[in-house]
């Protein structure tokens, strides 16, 4: 029995603490700030979301150990049935999703897009990285239809931020696995140029007088919705509309700078606690700029060096790991937390336009909370199983 | 085989991709550093903008009482009902704020039973302009209205009863010219003042001794910071400065004094001040037509602005110190003075009058036709002989004259504690020389010694002048308020020798009580009273009127009062001005003539 439990236990002895310990003291930022940001919330329930963003991470932490505990390798053979469960829940959002704040993201509870970031690290992993895995122009492909048909869902919610967080993952993956270089490097230059062009078309049609034939052709031309089309117009000038959309960006920005260099002390910020920062979206996608406001600049890099450290753990787990499914595995998990740090920090300080994306870890939202404690779950597994045995794939 | 070589999943592009994150994170870093460190007092500014507003509070503006404790300028309580808009803020766009409170208004109309009085557009620039202020919807809220509105409170929240002081003249029209009037302060001023972003715009004096002493009655403002957050909710309130209240004043006025000079002056042009010579307090200062200030305070509305404005008689012009006049005879007092002073001649030097002064082609005749004779310079000054003093004055040349009305105050400001006073015009022979481009002619000097030609004086230059002539040649700075130095606000003392002045006092007296006196009218049992009379003609559209004038002081032997007096488009000074002055010195002297009927009766 002992013994049972001990070789049950053996491979936890193996967990790498940096990445363990880097994950829980961001949990424990975020539960403070979320707790900060709900405070001037009305009712109870709202107030309480700090409680359930905790009890979250307890669960995950269960996930994240058991995970952790089973070789990785048992689990990305049947990591097709999680894709195609993430696609039917994609698909169930369009059909049953509730809406809020006009998407449709949530259904049973749960945000699929988030489970479905996941699903395709794990999916692309394991098909590209096997060591019989074709990596010619087919594989290529077809890699890029496994990403395209969540990402074709999502953006029907509509959800913008969460498939562009798709995109980079993936090629980061495409990337390390040196997959049909040439036709990468086409790809990429390809989506540069597309992306310019919207941006140009955008900036045209805010600037210029146009006719109002050409200028539906140019919005049509750019393939997004209007108020996709409006966030990029309000990055770009962002007086254009003072208390309309450019609202929270203006206020992020002032929350943040007024913070100075050591914070107005926690539960002290006065954007945060007057409510210029929206309430709606100061526990999750402006998390960070009430931590910004009440920890300044020594609280935000803390933070960021705490991502610094996670993310840069992930990536030492990939140098480790013999075999390519756990490299990938580990490429994709830190591509995919780097992406939304670096769109929800960005779009916080005004760097990048305003999308709906969670900051890991410290952003209330449970689905998301969870799936990356899962990812992280994963990696740990890499971490512990990769060098356990022989190379099996 | 080549399928198994390690090769595709190379270490390298791992460590690349570390690279690049880092480079992100970096790149965050780095703009943080700009927001947090390098702009952070800006964006600190920016926060304390949005979030914390200071409101000025308006201090109660001080009091104006006459000599004698009677409220002349008074505040009340304006029970205004008020609207708090951040209260009843809606989300989203700005018009649903506006639906919202006329909503509201249409509600609170039908409960207080008033009609509204707040369109949409008023709350719309209220919106913009004063959000965190209270919109004013309705003013002046009587009794039952404000009884109807506490019963249904608690269905209004987000209103309330805001009091603003209002200015309110107790004795109406009493005084109007000398207490001015006071309007809405000027938003804007303040703002550019202090650096406040929004205030109550307070009372600010636009007239007379509103005007004149609005630093001392407005005291000063309180201010009050608020902070409100993003949905206009008022979160803190703290007074920064409590507003200090303005100083009362007490005037040297005496409201009966006033009140009288006002009556006999009712229904013409014209302007009195009476001053106590001793000290040169103004015991009453009227000018005809009046006006109401409480109509005009704080804002009038714009028909009766308008009336005011296009009024042919201009009724908010003070004449009694804005006035110009020719003086009249009323002047010729102070050329017997110059004569006795200056002029080096003799009170005894005589002229024979034959009613006609002959100068040149152009003939100046005695009023009414009359021929004096014989006539010495107190009887000149009795019966206002025009010959003889044309006479005087060509024998002792203008510059005496000038002197000696130099000295009386002529030709400058007394320097009132009032706005507007006029200096009048002394004409020199430089001053013709310059602005008529002629040589002075005696028969300008024989015009200027009659009060006529270019000589313009205001009845307080008059007044003034006269309360030297009376005091022994003290020349006293015209004071309006109570509490100065007892022996007056000297400004200079003249060196008429005694004898002249007697010489001029008698004359003058003898022009009330000398059997050809001209101010006779002007007559009281009891007490003895120096006056000149006056009447000088000017041209309206061609058509000839005259200006009434009388100067006087009383008693005699210790002058207590100077009454001075004008009437335009009167018959004569005697005539005119004469039975109005005697019913002001009634006034003045009820007391002595009570007590002196009584004396007589026993």
């Amino acid at each position: 029995m002992n013994t049972a439990v001990r070789s049950a236990m053996g491979p936890l002895r193996r967990l790498n603490g940096t990445l363990l310990t880097g994950m829980c003291l961001l949990i424990a930022v975020g539960t403070a700030f979320i707790y900060s940001a709900c405070s001037i919330r009305d009712g109870d329930k709202l107030q309480d979301l700090y409680r359930l963003h905790a009890a979250s991470a307890v669960a995950g932490l269960a996930v994240y150990l058991v995970l952790a505990c089973i070789n990785y390798r048992t689990l990305l053979r049947w990591s097709w049935i999680l894709y195609l469960g993430a696609l039917a829940l994609l698909a169930a959002v369009l059909v049953h999703g509730t809406t809020q704040m006009g998407a449709q993201r949530w259904v049973f509870g749960v945000q699929p897009s988030e489970i479905a970031k996941l699903a395709v690290i794990l999916f692309v992993a394991w098909f590209l990285g096997r060591r019989d895995s074709d990596r010619g122009a087919v594989a290529y492909v077809a890699t890029l239809g496994m990403v395209a048909v969540p990402v074709v869902l999502v953006l029907q919610q509509p959800d913008l931020g969460t498939a562009l967080v798709f995109v980079p993952t993936v090629l980061a993956m495409l990337f390390t696995a040196n997959v049909a270089p040439r036709v990468f490097w086409l790809t990429l230059a390809t989506g540069a140029v597309v992306l310019a062009l919207v941006v140009a078309a955008i900036a045209v049609v805010e600037t210029r007088k146009l006719p109002a034939r050409v200028e539906a052709r140019l919005r049509q031309a750019t393939c997004l919705t209007d108020y996709q089309q409006d966030r990029i117009a309000n990055f770009l000038f962002p007086e254009r509309s003072p208390h309309g959309g450019a609202w929270n960006k203006r206020q992020s920005e002032i929350a943040v700078g007024s913070g100075g260099v050591w914070g107005k002390g926690y539960r002290k910020g006065d954007q945060n606690l007057l409510g210029y920062l929206p309430p709606s979206v100061s526990s999750n996608d402006f998390i960070f700029s009430v931590l910004a406001e009440e920890a300044g600049f020594a609280g935000s890099l803390v933070v960021l060096g705490l991502y610094a450290l996670v993310i840069g753990s992930v990536l030492a787990v990939a140098f480790a790991c013999p075999d390519g499914v756990g490299k990938l595995l580990c490429v994709g998990v830190a591509a995919m937390m780097f992406c939304h740090v670096f769109v929800n920090i960005a779009m916080t300080v005004g760097l990048l336009p305003v999308t709906g994306l969670p900051l890991p870890f410290i952003s209330y939202g449970r689905t998301c909370l969870l799936t990356m404690m899962a990812a992280l779950g994963f990696v740990q597994s890499v971490a512990i199983h990769g060098r356990e045995s022989a190379p099996c794939f | 085989m080549e399928l198994h070589e390690p090769k595709p999943l190379a270490t390298g592009r791992i460590a690349l991709l570390g690279l690049l994150f880092l480079a992100g994170l970096t790149l965050l870093g780095a703009r943080l550093y700009r927001l947090q460190v390098v702009q952070s007092a800006a964006y600190e500014q920016r926060q304390m903008r949005q979030s914390v507003r200071r409101v000025l509070l308006p201090s109660p503006r001080g009091r104006i009482l006459d000599r004698h404790g009677r409220l002349l300028a008074d505040n009340q309580p304006n029970y205004c009902l008020a609207l708090y808009l951040e209260e009843l803020r809606r989300p989203g766009r700005w018009s649903n704020t506006v639906n919202a409170v006329e909503i509201e208004l249409d509600r609170l109309a039908a409960v207080l039973q008033l009609p509204r009085a707040c369109s949409r557009h008023r709350i719309e620039s209220h919106i913009r302009q004063s959000l965190p202020l209270p919109l004013i919807a309705w003013a002046h809220l009587d009794e039952p209205a404000l009884a109807r509105l506490v019963e249904c409170r608690t269905n209004f929240p987000g209103v309330d009863v805001f009091v603003q002081p209002e200015r309110l003249y107790p004795q109406g029209r009493l005084a109007a010219h000398v207490l001015g009037y006071v309007g809405r302060g000027d938003l804007s001023e303040a703002v550019r003042a202090e650096d406040y972003h929004y205030q109550l715009p307070g009372l600010k004096g636009r007239a007379g001794l509103e005007k004149e002493y609005d630093d001392l009655l407005c005291g000063l403002p309180g201010g009050q910071l608020i902070r409100v957050d993003a949905a206009g909710y008022r979160h803190d309130e703290w007074t920064a400065r409590q507003p200090v209240p303005g100083h009362d004043l007490t005037l040297t006025l005496d409201s009966e004094i006033q009140a009288s000079l006002e009556n006999v002056l009712a229904g013409v042009c014209g302007a009195g001040v009476v001053l106590d010579p001793r000290n040169g307090d103004v015991l009453a200062m009227a000018s005809a037509p009046t006006f109401d200030p409480n109509a005009l305070s704080p804002a009038p509305s714009s028909e009766i602005w308008q009336a005011l404005i296009d009024d042919p008689e201009h009724p908010l012009i003070n004449r009694a110190l804005a006035g110009c006049y020719p003086p009249g005879s009323t002047f010729k007092p102070f050329v017997a003075l110059a004569a006795l002073t200056l002029g080096r001649m003799s009170s005894n030097t005589t002229y024979v009058c034959d009613g006609t002064f002959h100068l040149g082609n152009r003939p100046i005749h005695c009023a009414n036709g009359e021929r004096h004779g014989t006539v010495d310079m107190r009887r000149a000054l009795e019966v206002s002989c025009n010959v003889y003093f044309c006479s005087l004055a060509r024998d002792m040349g203008y510059d005496a004259i000038w002197s000696v009305a130099q000295q009386a105050g002529f030709g400058r400001r007394t320097g009132i504690d009032l706005p507007g006073e006029t200096a009048g015009l002394l004409p020199s022979t430089a001053w013709k020389q310059e602005h008529k481009k002629e040589v002075w002619s005696v028969g300008d000097t024989c015009n200027v010694a009659i009060g006529q030609g270019d000589l313009q004086v205001s009845p307080l230059q008059m007044a003034v002048a006269t309360a030297a002539l009376a005091n022994g040649g003290k020349m006293l700075r015209p004071r309006l308020l109570r509490g100065g130095d007892p022996e007056g606000d000297v400004i200079g003392r003249i060196g008429w020798p005694a004898s002249a002045i007697d010489l001029v006092q008698a004359g003058m007296q003898d022009v009330v009580s000398g059997e050809e006196g001209t101010g006779r009218r002007v007559q009281i049992a009891g007490i003895t009273i120096a006056a000149k009379t006056g009447t000088a003609q000017y041209r309206v559209d061609g058509v000839p009127k005259k200006y009434g004038w009388m100067i006087s002081f009383a008693p005699a032997e210790a002058p207590r009062v100077v009454v001075v007096m004008v009437v335009e488009e009167a018959q004569t000074g005697g005539l005119t001005v004469g039975p109005r002055l005697q019913r002001v010195l009634l006034t003045i002297f009820a007391d002595e003539i009570a007590a002196g009927g009584k004396a007589g009766a026993t």
